[in-house]
């Protein structure tokens, strides 16, 4: 299987800033950056430098699995989150604020926006968003992640247990047991 | 399969595009990616992987199984079923078997034609396209009706209600002038499967071109009034003799036979109600009853001479009319009516090519070979 292709060789990323930021303005300088997985490594990178609860972030849903059929309309994204003083625990708005916050410092966003799981990026430029889904380790070390659930109308303000490493991991292992026709292979 | 499909789950998201609504979906897509993850445990053909999808969907929505997460094997709750209530389950149901009948049916098919034709059953009809993205999909049927239909494709829009409903949804959304045109070109299979072995046993049976269509009054009628050319008609012709001497006959095809009845002419003879009173115009023979018995009934798999034999009974039929005042076999009432009762003895007969010495078929009184056989 071919090495994940995340996190970007620290070389790579420091090449692309540097010849951007040359002479370029702004607006040209977003233009430059059109492809969607050009888009996505730039995010997680602000996220990296900007939130200092970031653990770690991969691709998840369609977009990572390279299956959508339909134009592209989204880019999911986890933000493994640590929390060791419980503030996100207590409060899955406060996770959200902060992945909203950190990602507001991005030249490449617009508009942000908190929904139940996770923060929509509008980006300039793309008619593709992208959702930070904030997730945190199990307290007890169980399988899976817990995700965000912000429903204040319904006065949750929790997380729930999901897979998404497992369901990536599954696609993975399927495609190889069925000779590669599942699915395509999973970006990271 | 296209490879822009590929790969499985793909197609399976591709179906649950094209084919199903957003409010109607019996699958959340990842629950659909799920049930196929169930259902895959080799390397086979795509064909083969989507009989599979299909088979283990069936299974799913028939036994109310819950479809356990993939990403989480054995953990308690871990479940990835939408809720559906018990009436959307059914519907979705009804609807995945009949995909599944198709996909079934696809999947033997070793023609590639025939095999694409087969999946359009199952896919809808702009399929292969290479997204549900209403552009890309029309103009992916731009391109297999040689530009004649580009616009007003249907995606998405409601449960199919029979195997044949994303077709008949697809015309519905047609502009008025698009409805007739062409639907041949992407659905050869059934051209064919009318066609059969009439055109060859029946050697009075032809299909005709733009430019006869153009000549013949009444069809070129029905083009002018219906906006299209003659081109985009797909029409027949064949004889009936008789003590009237000979007539022509036109079927003509606006719609895949099996979503609607095709018109028959009688071009030639006394026009209107001098010829019957089972007309629907001057010149379009009043064929179908609605309450008509199986045994009365034309269907697309009966093939051309049937359709044609029908025609020329009619025909016969009229022409005693004429000349005795009296409708010499049954005669459907008009109007509403209570539905016929069925009645063995109107069938038609079996469908044989008479022999040399018998009876002609066209109901003429002499011998076949004196009469259409020559």
């Amino acid at each position: 299987m071919k090495e994940p292709r995340w996190p970007p060789s620290r070389s790579s990323l420091c090449s692309r800033r540097s010849s951007s930021s040359s002479t370029t303005s702004s607006a040209s300088r977003r233009r430059r950056t059109t492809r969607p997985k050009e888009v996505h490594p730039q995010i997680r990178e602000t996220l990296a430098q900007e939130l200092p609860e970031h653990l770690e972030t991969f691709l998840s849903g369609s977009y990572s699995r390279r299956v959508q059929v339909v134009k592209l309309n989204d880019i999911d994204i986890i933000v493994v989150l640590d929390d060791p003083d419980g503030e996100f625990t207590d409060s899955a708005e406060a996770a959200l604020e902060a992945i909203r916050k950190a990602a507001t410092t991005s030249e490449l966003v617009k508009r942000t926006r908190k929904r139940v799981r996770s923060v929509r990026l509008t980006l300039h430029d793309h008619e593709f968003t992208i959702d930070l889904v904030a997730a945190l380790e199990p307290p007890d070390g169980a399988d899976g992640l817990l995700l965000a659930r912000h429903i204040p109308e319904e006065g949750l303000d929790d997380w729930t247990l999901g897979h998404p490493r497992g369901q990536r991991q599954a696609a993975i292992d399927k495609n190889e047991q069925c000779g590669g026709i599942y699915t395509r292979r999973c970006g990271w | 399969m296209r490879r822009h499909l590929h790969p499985s789950v793909r197609l399976v998201k591709y179906w649950l595009g094209t084919v199903w609504g957003d409010g109607h979906k019996p699958f959340r897509s990842y629950h659909a990616e799920a049930v196929l993850h169930g259902a895959l445990s080799e390397k086979l053909e795509y064909a083969e992987a989507m009989v599979l999808f299909f088979d283990a969907a069936y299974q799913a929505l028939a036994s109310g199984a819950r479809t356990p997460d993939p990403g989480a094997p054995g953990a308690p709750g871990a479940y990835v079923d939408e809720r559906l209530e018990d009436d959307e389950r059914r519907a979705a149901r009804q609807a995945v078997a009949h995909a599944r009948t198709a996909a079934h049916a696809a999947a033997e098919q070793e023609d590639v034609d025939e095999a694409l034709d087969a999946w359009v059953e199952v896919f809808g009809a702009a399929f292969p396209a290479p997204s549900t993205s209403p552009e890309k999909v029309a103009a992916s049927l731009a391109a297999r009706t040689a530009g004649v239909v580009g616009a007003g494709v249907r995606v998405g829009s409601g449960p199919p209600g029979d195997r044949v409903a994303s077709v008949a949804g697809w015309l519905d959304e047609l502009p008025e002038q698009r409805k007739y045109a062409r639907w041949w070109e992407w659905l050869p299979a059934r051209v064919r499967a009318l066609e059969g072995v009439s055109l060859r046993e029946d050697r009075t049976i032809g299909r005709l071109g733009a430019e006869e269509i153009d000549r013949i009054r009444d069809l070129r009628a029905f083009v002018e009034s219906h906006g299209i050319e003659p081109e985009d008609l797909l029409a027949y012709v064949a004889f009936a003799e008789g003590g009237f001497g000979r007539y022509r006959l036109a079927a003509i095809f606006l719609f895949p036979p099996d979503i609607a009845s095709p018109r028959v002419y009688c071009l030639d003879g006394p026009r209107g109600s001098a010829a019957s009173e089972h007309r629907t115009s001057e010149a379009e023979l009043c064929l179908y009853y609605k309450d008509d018995p199986d045994e009365r009934r034309w269907r697309p798999e009966d093939g051309l001479r049937r359709l044609f034999d029908l025609a020329r009974r009619h025909v016969t039929g009229e022409y005693l009319w004429q000349r005795t005042g009296a409708w010499p076999v049954e005669e459907a009432p008009h109007g509403e009516t209570e539905p016929a009762r069925p009645d063995p003895s109107l069938a038609l007969p079996p469908l044989r090519k008479p022999g040399r010495n018998e009876p002609c078929t066209c109901g003429s009184g002499r011998k076949a070979k004196r009469c259409c056989w020559r």
